[in-house]
């Protein structure tokens, strides 16, 4: 599909990706077909990344002001974490030095909390896994593959740990985080991860990504 | 506009390029040609060579000039010093600013810019080499680039120039029939929408010759609304089988 290709009739319900155009449905992006009861959408082969509350970003952060982080979320819009998020409890400038916690170039687990399009998107650490990462190594994916990335419940990312026998960190808004500490491996993830990127729509993709990690495949 | 000069269209009817008279020049896209940018194309027509890349969306900047219900549209059209046949200052011109408001008012309709608002979609349109129609070439290309970029649209735009040589309407009027020629009409045509968002005229047309130059332009952008898609479907899609897996 390309944009203003028609994908469906009016009766159909709009689904992502798609608009209404003169009684017909058509697609707004570059994509792949995707019809069912609930309406016909487009998954997207390459776009940006648009903040929506609950998802796992992993983020840098990028300005630190007296009461709070802006944090690079890879989207057109920069995340925000309060300082009473990251100090759980009322901010006190005497006693409390953001910058002793989080300087610039942190690059931090977050989730998103509060996101309406007219303010930038609240970020929260206050939960399971969040906060500073302190060691890996940050590998950028277009955000439209991520769900590729992780694949249908997780299968395609639980493989690709064991098969590496380290943990990535897949922030949706297509920034990884690659925990190993051998750089042969994190050499062979950098290239799963690319392959992931530009195969996204191959059959058989998840036994070509643990074969290239494992070693049984040459990678590219 | 002065008869005597170059003959424009010869015995046979053709061309000074050898083009029948709804003939359009070739066209070659290159997507993804620049690697830093969102979205980019290398487009080709005839001897156009025009590149285009697009960032966004981002933050804007100054922050004053940001919408608060849709992005903007930055539109920069420049000719290279080394695109016409005489060294160009390469400082922004009156023209080049004025057709940079003009591809930015003719994209606009495209462009879902309400989904993202507070932002900026950059683009930037080089002509590498003029030879005649870079506005409409530029924003064929534009319209390319931001699809490269993932940015939502409401379908593509296609151009297409059509004027007067010799009292014969032509289609995707070269430097010299720009030049020499009597008319000229450069149309941008949206397929989905069955829209013109852009029309501009230059020189003298009877009524008659301009629903004729309106239904050629439309013809010819029909055409390469055609090699747009067929050139996005080329470098975004597989055969058939292979698109059925879930992501």
């Amino acid at each position: 599909m390309v944009p203003g290709e028609v994908i469906g009739t009016g009766d159909n319900r709009a689904g992502e990706n798609t608009v209404k155009v003169q009684g017909s449905i058509v697609a707004t992006r570059v994509g792949i077909r995707r019809g069912g009861p609930e309406g016909v959408s487009v998954i997207p082969l390459k776009g940006f990344y648009v903040p929506r509350v609950g998802d796992m970003v992993v983020g840098i952060v990028c300005d630190v002001s007296y009461n709070m982080w802006k944090v690079d979320i890879n989207s057109p819009y920069f995340g925000v974490l309060p300082a009473t998020d990251v100090f759980g409890r009322r901010f006190d400038p005497t006693m409390d030095d953001p910058l002793k916690q989080f300087d610039i170039g942190t690059v931090l687990k977050a989730k998103i909390v509060a996101f309406d399009r007219s303010q930038d998107p609240l970020l929260t650490i206050r939960d399971q896994d969040l906060g500073k990462a302190d060691f890996g190594f940050l590998v950028r994916v277009n955000p439209s593959k991520i769900p590729r990335v992780i694949g249908r419940g997780g299968s395609m990312l639980s493989k690709i740990q064991q098969a590496s026998n380290s943990r990535v960190i897949v922030g949706q808004n297509g920034t990884v985080i690659l925990t190993t500490s051998d750089p042969a491996m994190r050499d062979k993830l950098i290239r799963a991860l690319k392959l992931i990127e530009e195969e996204a729509h191959v059959y058989g993709l998840t036994e070509k990504v643990v074969g290239l990690i494992s070693g049984k495949v040459e990678g590219q | 506009m002065t008869e005597g000069k170059t003959k424009l269209i010869d015995e046979n009817g053709l061309r000074t390029d050898g083009r029948r008279p709804d003939e359009l020049r070739p066209i070659r896209i290159e997507l993804g040609y620049l690697k830093h940018a969102d979205g980019s194309v290398l487009y080709e027509q005839g001897k156009c060579k025009i590149l285009v890349a697009v960032f966004g969306p981002s933050e804007v900047h100054p922050k004053h000039i940001e919408l608060p219900d849709r992005a903007i549209l930055k539109v920069r059209y420049h000719m290279a010093p080394f695109s016409v046949d005489e060294r160009k200052s390469p400082a922004p011109s009156r023209r080049e600013m004025e057709l940079s408001m003009v591809v930015r008012n003719a994209l606009e309709p495209i462009v879902i810019t309400e989904l993202f608002p507070r932002t900026v979609v950059e683009i930037f349109i080089e002509i590498l080499q003029a030879d005649g129609g870079t506005r409409v070439a530029g924003l064929t290309a534009a319209a390319l680039a931001l699809a490269d970029a993932g940015i939502p649209l409401r379908g593509l735009v296609a151009g297409c120039a059509v004027g007067k040589a010799d009292g014969t309407m032509v289609l995707d009027l070269n430097d010299i029939e720009d030049k020499e020629g009597d008319a000229d009409m450069p149309i941008a045509y949206i397929p989905t929408m069955n829209k013109v968002s852009l029309l501009q005229m230059d020189g003298l047309l009877t009524r008659d010759e301009f629903r004729q130059g309106i239904s050629m332009a439309i013809n010819g952008s029909m055409r390469t609304y055609a090699l747009q898609a067929a050139a996005l479907k080329s470098k975004y899609s597989l055969p058939e089988n292979q698109e059925k897996e879930e992501m």
